[in-house]
């Protein structure tokens, strides 16, 4: 049901006082002030009444209006329902409802709108609703720090081994294995057949993982001090020797899959950008050496720096891209 | 700082006001739920006016400006013209914000909407802006709102009598025991008073004129006092405005029919209710909230008929939205979510 005119007004006041926080609470009027125990039986009284005849009126239980008239809050309950009986009462034995209101809200210090005490009976831990929001969204926060944060590490990574790769950490085993796999000048022994892989099948020794197999022998060979190569691997390289060609170009790629390449020298200059069919080649004669690399495809390029086989095992990531750096100051 | 993200508003939808209660503020916006659109030439529409403004042109607008009520018994009628009420609102309340926090938005709805009713209601406050929205049982909010407490293991009874519908509960534990809504509310007793005066005195007045003789005169049960109010109406056989004189009793007996229909709520509700939860509320009393608290001795009625106190909520009028407000501090502390509905 809508409210009439004065009663939007006053709630227009209301809203107008409550919305603007900085205007001053009107200071209600103290004490003196009968309270409104003293004022409901006054007026009880004066009327002529009495208890039966009051409760009879109001319906309110005579226990209920005695501890009215004695102002013993404490057995009536909440302030909404001993409010309401003060007001009910003053109505029926024509008294002001305001006036005898105020005396409750001034001798109990209730104010009417004071919070009612609904969840006295609940503890439970305090979150502001900024916290629920922020909580919200926090998963998805951390994902994208996540994302950041691999991201951060992977251009680490992806630029860490060109620079293990440079002669000035050519003490790192991993520069060594890159050194000697390149270098490939173990002698062969006479006679050797070619290296069988697991399967059965004859091992290419073009392709990636042969290559790192047997860099990972011989590394572990030179790590260990031994200048004698292990039996199968001189088989291997019997049955594909390297290929070392005396006016070899500066850079050769041959592409045994398509494959996405870039390929910069060391000025900065792209000497190749683009993907490469399968079955190709490329040959670079220009730029400056050491050459940074990058291949889509890894597994499906083998690299030649003048005329000597470079091994991408330790570039090649899980998705099969590489980056790395050959020439000068490079792996080979 | 935590007002500059967001926004708590706890939004009274009501069939004739809506309120909005700001957390940290109070009332904010109280508002009759009348929406003026215009039909252009090609018959496009557009809002032309919403809440006062709106209802100012009711029964007085040209045949290309509409005035709709677009919340029937509670519940809404038209979903559109619901949500550019409710954004036009949200919208004022914002007014004089900076920056656009977070919104979050409590909607008050009848008790025993159907699901296909809240999500209208939900769905229409989304589309109005607001971040997340929390729907409530209308008598819990009242009762919060009337500072009556639930918490306790005692029975409450509350009966809010809006524009629309009128509810009737008994609260225990944070919890509804029984509740009821009746689709009795102010706009049915402005109803009756139109067909009153159409039938007594061969009379057509408007539904606002009814309104007006039902705030200044309207009484619920027959007192001492008998109020009078000039009316001006059309006379259906003449055709020409006249004037006739009603007077409260009358009003009274217009009133009969919707009112008895409140008074069975009641009545069917404390027959439901358990008998220790009903002694509890034997000797509490009834509260009433609502717009409809106000029609003069509705109080004095209800008691009569149940025999039980009933008293006056304080403000009754935003019982229910400063109940929402609550509701919300209480979610917060993750205390409330019992009487969230899905």
């Amino acid at each position: 049901m809508a409210g009439t005119d004065s009663d939007q007004d006053r709630l227009n006041q209301r809203a107008a006082r409550d919305y603007s926080p900085a205007a001053p609470e009107p200071e209600p009027a103290r004490p003196p002030g009968k309270p409104p125990g003293q004022m409901l039986r006054e007026g009880r009284e004066a009327a002529g009444w009495s208890i039966d005849d009051l409760s009879a009126e109001t319906m309110i239980q005579p226990h209920i209006l005695d501890g009215l008239e004695a102002d013993n809050y404490a057995q009536l309950g909440q302030p909404v329902f001993v409010r309401g009986y003060y007001r009910k009462c003053a109505r029926m034995l024509g008294l002001s409802e305001e006036a005898i209101s105020q005396a409750y809200s001034q001798a109990s210090g209730v104010s009417p709108d004071a919070r009612p005490q609904v969840t006295a009976d609940v503890t439970m831990k305090t979150s502001n609703a900024l916290q629920t929001e922020l909580l919200r969204y926090a998963p998805t926060a951390a994902l994208v720090v996540l994302v950041v944060a691999i991201i951060f590490i992977w251009q680490q990574f992806a630029g860490g081994p060109d620079e293990n790769a440079s002669p000035s950490s050519g003490n790192d085993a991993t520069a060594g294995v890159e050194r000697l796999d390149t270098d490939d000048q173990t002698p062969e022994p006479p006679g050797g057949n070619p290296k069988l892989s697991a399967g059965g099948s004859p091992v290419n020794p073009n392709r990636p993982g042969a290559r790192v197999d047997t860099a990972g022998s011989i590394a572990a060979g030179r790590r260990s001090g031994e200048a004698t190569a292990q039996p199968a691997e001189p088989a291997a390289n019997a049955a594909a020797p390297p290929v070392v060609e005396e006016e070899a170009p500066l850079l050769r790629l041959a592409f045994s899959e398509r494959s996405w390449v870039k390929i910069r020298d060391a000025n900065g200059r792209a000497l190749l950008n683009g993907i490469m069919d399968a079955e190709t080649e490329r040959v670079i004669d220009e730029g400056e050496p050491p050459f940074s690399v990058v291949l889509g495809y890894a597994p499906g390029v083998d690299i030649f720096f003048r005329g000597r086989s470079v091994s991408m095992a330790r570039y090649t990531n899980s998705d099969n891209t590489a980056r790395l750096t050959v020439g000068e100051d490079g792996t080979p | 700082m935590r007002g500059l993200f967001v926004n708590d508003l706890s939004i009274d939808l009501g069939t004739a006001n809506t309120l909005i209660y700001a957390r940290d503020h109070g009332i904010v916006l109280n508002e009759p739920s009348v929406v003026a659109v215009r039909t252009d030439a090609r018959g496009g529409k557009r809002i032309e006016a919403v809440g006062h403004e709106a209802k100012r042109m009711l029964g007085r607008t040209p045949s290309h400006i509409t005035t709709i009520r677009p919340m029937k018994d509670g519940v809404i009628a038209d979903f559109t013209v619901t949500q550019k009420m409710l954004q036009h609102f949200i919208k004022k309340v914002h007014k004089k914000r900076l920056l656009r926090p977070i919104t979050r938005v409590l909607v008050c709805v009848p008790y025993g909407s159907t699901q296909v009713e809240r999500r209208a209601i939900k769905e229409s406050a989304t589309n109005a802006g607001a971040r997340r929205v929390y729907l409530v049982d209308e008598p819990v909010a009242a009762a919060i709102g009337a500072g009556i407490p639930v918490g306790e293991a005692r029975g409450s009874m509350v009966l809010d009598i809006g524009g629309g519908t009128s509810e009737v509960a008994v609260i225990s534990l944070n919890g509804i025991v029984y509740a009821e809504s009746a689709r009795i509310g102010g706009d049915r007793f402005d109803e009756a008073i139109v067909n009153y005066v159409r039938r007594q005195y061969n009379m057509l007045i408007g539904d606002t004129t009814a309104e007006s003789i039902k705030h200044e005169i309207g009484t619920a049960f027959a007192g001492a006092e008998v109020k009078e109010i000039e009316v001006v109406g059309r006379h259906l056989s003449a055709g020409v405005p006249r004037s006739f004189t009603l007077n409260s009793n009358e009003v009274l007996d217009a009133l009969q029919e919707p009112l008895s229909g409140i008074v069975g709520a009641v009545k069917t509700a404390l027959e439901a209710t358990p008998p220790e939860l009903g002694s509890d509320v034997a000797e509490r009393g009834i509260v009433l909230t609502g717009g409809g608290a106000l029609l003069q001795n509705l109080d004095k009625l209800i008691s009569e008929e149940t025999g039980l106190p009933v008293i006056i909520a304080d403000d009754p009028l935003t019982c229910v939205a400063r109940g929402g407000g609550i509701l919300l501090e209480m979610i917060d502390r993750r205390s409330g979510n019992s009487f969230v509905l899905d």
